[in-house]
């Protein structure tokens, strides 16, 4: 099982900063309640290949592999399981 | 390990590419840019030199190069080229080149890659907007339809190559939403398509050659093998195409910066007032010592963002931070030299207020330099 701390973390205090009421949970929307916005995407894919030793690729980039910490979770173990680890 | 030293190589090719620009370019600018003329019979002088293939793979026609040497060899071709909107042209048809390398399918790569590497086609990016500029996600070019074909409605301004474009990779979008997810997708949209038009050629201050247009799109009929990457990845390409964008501007902006430079200590050392140079006025001198500084650390974050790249590693942070420095720094060189020309360089003949015509938009285009602020501001997690 993958520790979703950190991610928690950087989810909260650097893309939903100030776009949330304060509380934020693993099943939240992040794409609806647009925290992940053009930018925001673009950060957290940063942030999963320096953090996590993972390469998203483009076919990685859907809704459903990024609409929560679940779904981003989810995403994880599967790259680290060997889908396209680096 | 980051080592930005030169191959002999790349020596060489910068030494025939200025040679080249120098000997075949700089004829009839002035005249142009007072016409807002495209030199057609360069652009085919700059194919032929391989400077539209420079990006190309191998199998394709094309040279096959990096980014890292790519970036040099636009340098190269800026410092030489006194035509900063032949430049901008080129570094537009390599940066839709990278999106077809990038994103498209086998069958698109075979149609459209060749002619574009050899200059028999020529092509543009059409993504602005009248009410979205910086925020893309305000697009309102609609695209409708599943499957066999799509229906591509809406308009787009400031297309560079536009008037001359063969063909043109257009970004609609499928939903009123702005989610980065889905809503936008990438089309391919040959000048004869049924639907498509485009307005006369712009009037702009600078970058006068360089030909720009409005676009409008009347249920042009998109058949489904011409989208570029996938369906709704749209935000995603645009990503990617900026990244690219900025690097390539950022090096011909550099080229520029470097050839104002050589002209402003040329002269500061020939003219003489009050019985000597004016170069060794302090006050003229620091203004040439500022010049230095900011195209060497120009050249650093350019080569470091092009290593990125090269590495398969995102620039989104290097990108802005080299596209707001080198603009910018290079507005306020060009400022400089008509300050150090004095009356002279506020004459068209000595072409140095072109320059600084042509680049009051490189502050603008690409995303603005508060834009740009505001990304890196973003990327330290403000």
């Amino acid at each position: 099982m993958q520790d979703d701390t950190k991610l928690i973390a950087f989810i909260k205090t650097d893309l939903a900063r100030g776009k949330t009421s304060g509380s934020l949970s693993a099943t939240d929307d992040l794409i609806e309640t647009e925290i992940l916005d053009s930018l925001g995407i673009m950060k957290l894919i940063l942030f999963l290949e320096n953090n996590y030793s993972v390469k998203i690729s483009d076919d990685d980039l859907t809704p459903e592999n990024f609409s929560s910490i679940n779904s981003i979770n989810s995403l994880l173990e599967r790259k680290r399981a060997g889908e396209g680890t680096k | 390990m980051m080592n930005f030293s030169l191959t002999d190589t790349q020596i060489l090719q910068w030494d025939s590419i200025v040679e080249f620009s120098r000997r075949e370019l700089n004829a009839e600018i002035r005249g142009n840019d007072q016409q807002g003329h495209f030199p057609m019979e360069n652009w085919k002088k700059c194919a032929d030199m391989g400077l539209l293939s420079l990006l190309t793979p191998e199998a394709y026609g094309g040279l096959g190069e990096d980014l890292l040497s790519t970036a040099h060899s636009i340098e190269a071709l800026s410092y030489g080229c006194e035509d900063s909107g032949l430049v901008h042209a080129i570094v537009t048809q390599l940066c839709c080149i990278v999106l077809l390398n990038l994103y498209g399918s086998e069958s698109q790569k075979e149609q459209f890659l060749g002619k574009l590497s050899t200059g028999e086609s020529i092509a543009a990016q059409s993504i602005t907007e009248p009410d979205a500029g910086s925020d893309v996600l305000s697009m309102r070019t609609r695209v409708d339809g599943v499957g066999e074909a799509y229906s591509l409605s809406g308009g787009k301004v400031f297309i560079s190559n536009g008037p001359l474009a063969d063909l043109v990779i257009v970004f609609a979008k499928s939903s009123a939403g702005k989610s980065a997810f889905g809503d936008i997708s990438c089309f391919l949209i040959e000048k004869n398509a049924a639907g498509y038009s485009m307005g006369k050629p712009l009037e702009k201050m600078g970058l006068r050659t360089l030909q720009n247009c409005e676009m409008f799109f009347d249920e042009v009929c998109v058949p489904a093998q011409m989208m570029l990457g996938k369906n709704g990845h749209g935000m995603f390409i645009f990503n990617e195409a900026i990244e690219w964008e900025r690097a390539l501007m950022t090096a011909a902006h550099l080229g520029t910066m470097e050839r104002v430079l050589e002209k402003s200590v040329n002269y500061v050392k020939t003219r003489k007032q009050f019985g000597k140079e004016i170069g060794k006025n302090q006050a003229i001198a620091n203004k040439i010592g500022t010049m230095k500084v900011n195209l060497e650390l120009g050249k650093l974050i350019l080569y470091k963002m092009a290593w990125l790249k090269d590495q398969g590693k995102r620039a989104t942070l290097e990108a802005s931070l080299g596209k707001l420095f080198v603009s910018e720094n290079l507005k306020s060189a060009c400022l400089d030299a008509i300050q150090i020309h004095g009356g002279y360089g506020y004459m068209q003949e000595y072409d140095v207020e072109r320059d600084l015509r042509d680049s009051v938009a490189a502050t603008i285009y690409s995303g603005t330099s508060e834009m740009q602020r505001n990304i890196i501001a973003r990327m330290l997690g403000l």
